[in-house]
């Protein structure tokens, strides 16, 4: 099995985590309809580096940012979506 | 205060002495026996209250503040870290505080949540309690990956629990949904029957 190393936890089996959404910022709330229907339905799904959010909800519960390569599974980058820093 | 009542008091094979599988002349491979009555608190700090939080909570169990995914325990008590910002006390009734005077020490800081109610606390301890759990779990459970003192979320099967190593026996012991315990007690048992498996109450 694929494994992801949480920045808490250290490696972890992928069953650990749930795929959330591609890694996109998120429309104002006032954002107009067109932009609320591309961040909802529509994907790029690339063929190569891919920044998604990822839920590690059977370990530390964090919500993390991975950088994945969709053609090879690789992972180039995973952190926290939201370090303590950026929080509150 | 509510009655604590075990999920497994009625179980037919939670009986002190009860084996099952391999009989063995001497003593069984694993034990299986659930701990109660034990306080579960879980605190959570707010984001930017991380580090007050961890402070006056250790002083307030008189423990170190354990290092991520480890634990820190006396005799009676213990406090995991277990995400960031949050930690779980737990410990004998009467050892850990109340939810309502943890509440109180970490006002402002933290939020507590009592679990004591929420949880069942199952101990599998023995040479070949590793592999027992290794059948439903898996993180690498061997000393060098998992040692004494190591205390984790992860999984048993398809339920989330708490993993933690207590001593060197080894001994391990799960904190899982009381919905759950039914299911993890008997796929347990069923794991460690090829070792040989004594019930302890």
């Amino acid at each position: 099995m694929q494994q992801f190393t949480c920045p808490y936890c250290g490696p972890r089996d992928q069953s650990e985590f749930t795929y959330g959404r591609e890694a996109t910022s998120v429309p104002a709330l006032d954002a107009s309809a067109a932009e609320w229907q591309r961040f909802v339905y529509e994907r790029d799904n690339p063929a190569g580096p891919h920044a998604e959010w990822w839920h590690h909800n059977h370990g530390c519960r964090q919500w993390l940012e991975i950088v994945r390569d969709t053609l090879t599974h690789e992972v180039l980058a995973i952190r926290a979506a939201r370090p303590p820093e950026d929080r509150g | 205060m509510l009655e604590r009542r075990s999920a497994l008091a009625a179980h037919p094979l939670l009986q002190p002495g009860k084996r099952v599988g391999l009989q063995p002349v001497g003593a069984a491979a694993v034990t299986l026996s659930e701990r109660r009555p034990l306080t579960i608190l879980q605190v959570s700090a707010f984001a930017r209250t991380v580090a007050e939080a961890g402070i006056h909570l250790a002083g307030a169990l008189e423990l170190e503040l354990p290092e991520p995914n480890r634990l820190c325990s006396d005799r009676r008590k213990s406090l995991r870290a277990i995400g960031p910002g949050v930690w779980q006390a737990v410990g004998d009734e009467g050892a850990v505080p109340t939810a309502a005077a943890l509440r109180a020490t970490l006002s402002g800081v933290a939020t507590v949540v009592d679990l004591s109610h929420a949880r069942t606390a199952l101990q599998v301890s023995g040479p070949a309690a590793a592999r027992t759990l290794a059948k439903h779990c898996g993180l690498d459970l061997y000393a060098s990956h998992f040692p004494t003192g190591s205390a984790t979320n992860t999984r048993f099967g398809h339920v989330g629990m708490t993993l933690a190593r207590l001593d060197d026996a080894p001994t391990f012991e799960l904190l899982v949904f009381r919905g759950y315990a039914e299911f993890v007690f008997e796929a347990l048992a069923e794991a460690a029957a090829e070792f040989g498996l004594q019930i302890v109450t």
